[in-house]
């Protein structure tokens, strides 16, 4: 068993070496298609981590009527907080909004309003439904009771970054389609080429009666190496741009959490290879069965 | 025991490459297959390996109608035979004893053997002194031992030669058909596909002619000795045209 591994593996690098250039053609040629594959990927987890984030935190605004009475707010609360889809519910006065704005805007112009700007500003409560899911629902509900005036809420962004989410895996899916064709026509041909430098030990190996599966194995084994090289190498390039990128995302944008490239690595690791490998050995099967067939 | 009944080849549905070919050749013969060329003789042997399917009839190799083989089965098929070709076909970049093991590495022999019988092959062929030399520093006369070596070392109950003096000098020509004679002797059919009169008169074997695919003469002996000459120039009535109900019946199929 050693020794035909041994043999195998001794066929296997005469045929690497003798087309060095197409084997790294090869080998480049897959690492780019899944450095592509693998960054769109990245891409749509962080999106998926932003949009969950984004809907845990989604509240909903219910503005009051300026004219509202004490009790006829608490009485409001009470029927708020008696809805089933609603986990909490919190009263932010006039006062409180205009505080909670002057800080997030930080403008010396709102500041030279001081007190003027107080009660401008409609009282609301702070609706935080139990599931995002739920938002729309809830926020209709609102709008419907008596003392509240509109309502606002995140339910936008949420949708839209859905959407998003939506388009970048799709657009993830196509590029690795299109990109697994090319690749299987640069590894095929690649192989195709080795097939020709070998016709010669081809033709000898069936003539003395080697099955072809024994014949294929060098050229499955020649393509299963150009995917599983390439797809190692588009794991290393893949996290150092993201390392990179994410870098950059995050110093420029402080609020954005980015998964850490070390929990990704190795299920990066194990699905790109797999993947290059899977591309890899089918290009050279369908190289050899050209071959088989015409011989 | 090889039999060829009713074989008929026809290349691309036209041409007819063999015709109606009745052959029987018990195990352990000699037999020379001579003709010009084109006449059919590497056809006959293509048939022999499963390179080729007939277009009709049977050709039985041992038990086996090798035509209604499956693919899988080929290679065991081929196994049992061994194919030396003119031109050596040996691999430039391993030494004899090399080439000889491929042939064993390839179809999954014991790996602890094969040093052992690629040399005792080359001993069969007299060349265990030249066993780690490169096809390029052999002669003509010992690449072919050296092929012949690889085509013996699987123990084939039968051995094709298809040409395999035809790049070689008359003296060295000579000594690979002794070669191949004593091979037979020891128990192996042989089938020597030729058109080098000589050796064929030299010896007497069995000669099969073949002329534009159709066996003219089948009888033991040099054919110089009737005094007519087919190889050279095949008698007019010996060249029938295909009946006109056989034109495209069927193809000959590589496989």
């Amino acid at each position: 068993m050693l020794q035909r591994t041994e043999f195998l593996l001794g066929e296997l690098l005469t045929n690497l070496r003798r087309n060095g250039l197409l084997t790294l053609a090869a080998v480049i040629t897959v690492m780019c298609s899944l450095v592509v594959f693998g960054l769109f990927n990245l891409a749509n987890t962080n999106l998926q981590n932003i949009l969950l984030e984004e809907a845990r935190k989604a509240q909903i605004s219910a503005f009051l009527a300026k004219d509202l009475k004490a009790e006829e707010t608490d009485k409001l609360e009470k029927a708020i907080r008696a809805l089933p889809e609603v986990r909490d519910v919190a009263y932010v006065s006039s006062k409180e909004a205009f505080e909670r704005l002057r800080k997030e805007l930080d403008s010396p112009v709102l500041d030279s309003l001081g007190g003027e700007a107080d009660g401008r500003l409609p009282a609301k409560f702070s609706v935080t439904p139990r599931d995002s899911k739920a938002i729309d629902a809830v926020a209709k509900q609102l709008k419907g009771m008596a003392g509240v005036t509109d309502v606002s809420y995140g339910g936008q962004v949420v949708r839209l970054l859905n959407d998003l989410l939506k388009q970048v895996r799709l657009a993830g899916y196509v590029a690795l389609i299109l990109l697994a064709l090319a690749t299987c026509a640069i590894i095929s041909n690649a192989i195709r080429l080795t097939i020709y430098a070998r016709r010669r030990e081809i033709r000898i190996m069936q003539l003395v009666g080697a099955t072809d599966w024994f014949i294929r194995v060098p050229f499955m084994l020649e393509g299963l190496f150009h995917g599983l090289v390439g797809g190692l190498l588009a794991v290393v390039v893949t996290f150092a741009l993201y390392r990179h990128m994410a870098h950059v995302a995050e110093s420029l944008l402080p609020f954005l959490r980015l998964v850490k490239p070390e929990t990704l690595l190795w299920s990066y690791t194990l699905g790109l290879s797999a993947l290059g490998a899977v591309i890899g050995i089918g290009s050279s099967l369908i190289s050899m069965r050209q071959f088989l067939k015409e011989a | 025991m090889i039999v060829f009944r009713n074989v008929t080849v026809r290349y691309d549905g036209k041409v007819e490459a063999l015709s109606r070919v009745n052959l029987t050749i018990p195990d352990g013969e000699f037999v020379f297959l001579v003709g010009s060329t084109g006449s059919g003789k590497s056809t006959l042997m293509k048939l022999l390996y499963r390179e080729l399917l007939p277009t009709e009839g049977s050709v039985y190799v041992g038990d086996d109608d090798v035509t209604q083989l499956e693919a899988k089965h080929i290679p065991l098929l081929r196994r049992r035979l061994g194919v030396v070709f003119q031109d050596f076909r040996l691999l430039p970049y391993k030494n004899a004893v090399e080439n000889v093991s491929y042939a064993l590495q390839v179809i999954g022999a014991e790996p602890r053997d094969i040093h052992q019988r690629a040399l005792s092959a080359l001993g069969r062929v007299g060349l265990a002194h030249r066993a780690t030399s490169m096809p390029g520093q052999l002669s003509g006369g010992e690449q072919q031992r050296v092929s012949i070596a690889r085509a013996l070392v699987n123990d084939p109950t039968v051995l094709l030669a298809d040409e395999p003096t035809g790049n070689l000098d008359p003296e060295t020509s000579l000594d690979v058909i002794h070669l191949l004679e004593s091979i037979n002797e020891s128990g192996t059919t042989v089938i020597v596909a030729t058109h080098d009169r000589e050796i064929v008169n030299l010896l007497a074997k069995r000669v099969v002619e073949l002329d534009s695919g159709r066996v003219a003469r089948d009888a033991v002996g040099g054919y110089d000795r009737q005094g007519d000459d087919h190889f050279d120039a095949p008698r007019e009535e010996e060249i029938s045209e295909p009946a006109a109900d056989e034109q495209g019946a069927g193809d000959a199929t590589e496989d």
